[in-house]
């Protein structure tokens, strides 16, 4: 999420375990924040692989499901789709761009046309379940139990 | 505050609302469980204007400044536990002050009920938390009982309207509908982070599956395995009415059935079957089961974790919590949106 960035998220992964972990880490409130810093880190590690990767893809798959609607969309609507399909950059303003404008469609009285609803649902398949591999197991019945 | 300074202003607290003296509170214990409110446990001695002793373990619930479901209001899940106490198994609610002149926020104190928290999680090789089947069987039972006896209890009478929201009583289960997907739009549009089209995908969804008519009942919100406290195949106490509500019966049904809770197996909860469960439901005299009605809800559940897990990630990127445990909902947002994509038709069933 844009609204954390991973300085941020390691500076605090480094003040609780000196504040809150260390000093009382024989308590059920300590360990519990222990299991969670190392559950983040586990999963920031395979993000900082992989994130880039992952938005890619993500971009990739909504350029192609663009590619589809401009045909089926009309005015506008087809023209940011024909537009963002034959544009080639990427990064996190692409992947905004691409959330964007797939929230449009859905919030359009045209994502009641079934081709639309397929290719839109095609996309969102396709990038939540590959964003999901990327994903460790939880360590949350640890945190759960401190 | 420390320890030892709750315990202190619970004294003092407690003296000055029982007109008790010798007040003696120690075996202060924090809880770790639960991800919303401060919990700790104490031992409590006392004698009462009448002389009469009072001598047991209590346990105190303190609101939280922030996180999952900010913005907090401890009163409605004070009004319902006190309601039906008796009727289901909940703790014994002993006081409830909303100030936070004694322990900076408000709280409540009830007491002690001994048992442990099955989580619905497996283990690493995928052990189920309660191993023995007749154990599950006998909880699933209990866990059906509790949720068709809230279900049946009559709101009305207990005067319970104000549990409506702040908008009253809802005409009907279709306008409850309608109020619990604006409420968690509301959640999601406060805390995202940029465009979600999957969430869009939902909401829409749930416009077009939106109930025709349905009942309207006392519902917990978060009924789930993860809530109770058991001892052995037996559940002492349903805990966590922070989201109580009045609703459809069918949001409780399809949180406790959700995916969300059911790690790799097909048991909600990790206990029996689905079909067991709505047919225990039902045999405890539950109301009527909707598969339609049940569906939407599950949507609704899945949109519900996403927002809740995204307003506590709100709430630490804003600095209003340091708690760390808020941050893993960061890595849990995809596995939840998979969940969702299934519920909404996006995705074949997985699994």
């Amino acid at each position: 999420m844009a609204m954390l960035d991973h300085e941020k998220i390691i500076e605090a992964l480094a003040a609780t375990l000196e504040n809150e972990v260390l000093p009382a880490l024989g308590q059920g409130p300590a360990r519990l924040q222990l299991y969670s810093v190392l559950d983040v880190l586990e999963n920031l590690s395979a993000y900082l692989e992989w994130g880039g990767q992952l938005a890619e893809l993500e971009v990739a798959a909504c350029r192609r499901a663009a590619s589809q609607l401009a045909g089926l969309l009309e005015g506008e609507l087809s023209a940011r789709c024909r537009d963002f399909a034959a544009e080639t950059g990427g990064g996190d303003a692409a992947l905004e761009t691409a959330r964007t404008l797939l929230v449009d469609v859905i919030e359009s009285p045209a994502f009641d046309l079934p081709e639309v609803r397929a290719a839109v649902d095609a996309c969102l398949g396709e990038s939540v379940l590959t964003a999901a591999m990327f994903t460790k197991p939880s360590r949350l019945t640890e945190v759960s139990k401190g | 505050m420390s320890a030892e300074e709750q315990l202190k202003a619970l004294s003092l607290f407690i003296a000055s609302r029982n007109g008790a003296t010798d007040v003696d509170l120690s075996a202060y214990r924090a809880h770790t469980e639960g991800f919303s409110m401060e919990t700790f446990s104490f031992d409590a001695r006392w004698t009462e204007s009448g002389g009469e002793v009072f001598d047991g373990r209590l346990i105190a619930r303190v609101q939280p400044e922030a996180g999952l479901l900010e913005p907090y209001d401890l009163r409605p899940q004070v009004l319902a536990m006190r309601a039906v106490h008796g009727t289901v198994a909940v703790p014994e609610l002993l006081w409830f002050e909303e100030g936070s002149e004694v322990l900076g926020a408000p709280f409540y104190v009830n007491r002690f009920v001994a048992g442990d928290v099955p989580l619905p999680s497996e283990g690493p090789s995928g052990e189920l938390p309660i191993e023995d089947p007749l154990e599950r069987e006998s909880l699933a039972r209990d866990f059906a009982g509790n949720l068709a006896a809230l279900h049946r209890f009559d709101w009305q009478a207990a005067g319970l309207s104000e549990l409506g929201g702040p908008d009253g009583v809802p005409e009907d289960g279709r306008d409850a509908a309608r109020r619990a997907v604006a409420n968690w739009r509301g959640y999601h549009e406060r805390s995202r982070a940029g465009a979600a089209p999957m969430m869009a995908r939902a909401f829409k969804e749930l416009e077009a599956r939106l109930p025709r008519e349905s009942p309207l009942c006392l519902v917990h919100g978060d009924y789930r395995t993860g809530n109770f406290l058991r001892v052995g195949g037996r559940i002492t106490a349903i805990l966590d009415w922070e989201m109580t509500h009045l609703g459809d019966p069918m949001e409780d049904l399809a949180w406790a059935c959700s995916r969300i809770w059911r790690g790799q197996t097909d048991m909600p909860g990790l206990l029996v079957e689905r079909e067991r469960l709505l047919h225990m439901y039902s045999e405890a005299g539950g109301l009527d089961i909707d598969e339609q009605r049940l569906a939407f809800y599950d949507l609704l559940a899945a949109v519900k974790m996403l927002a809740i897990m995204t307003t506590g990630l709100r709430a630490w990127a804003d600095g209003r919590t340091d708690d760390v445990r808020m941050l893993m909902f960061r890595h849990q947002l995809a596995g939840m949106q998979v969940i969702m994509a299934e519920s909404a038709g996006v995705v074949g069933a997985l699994s």
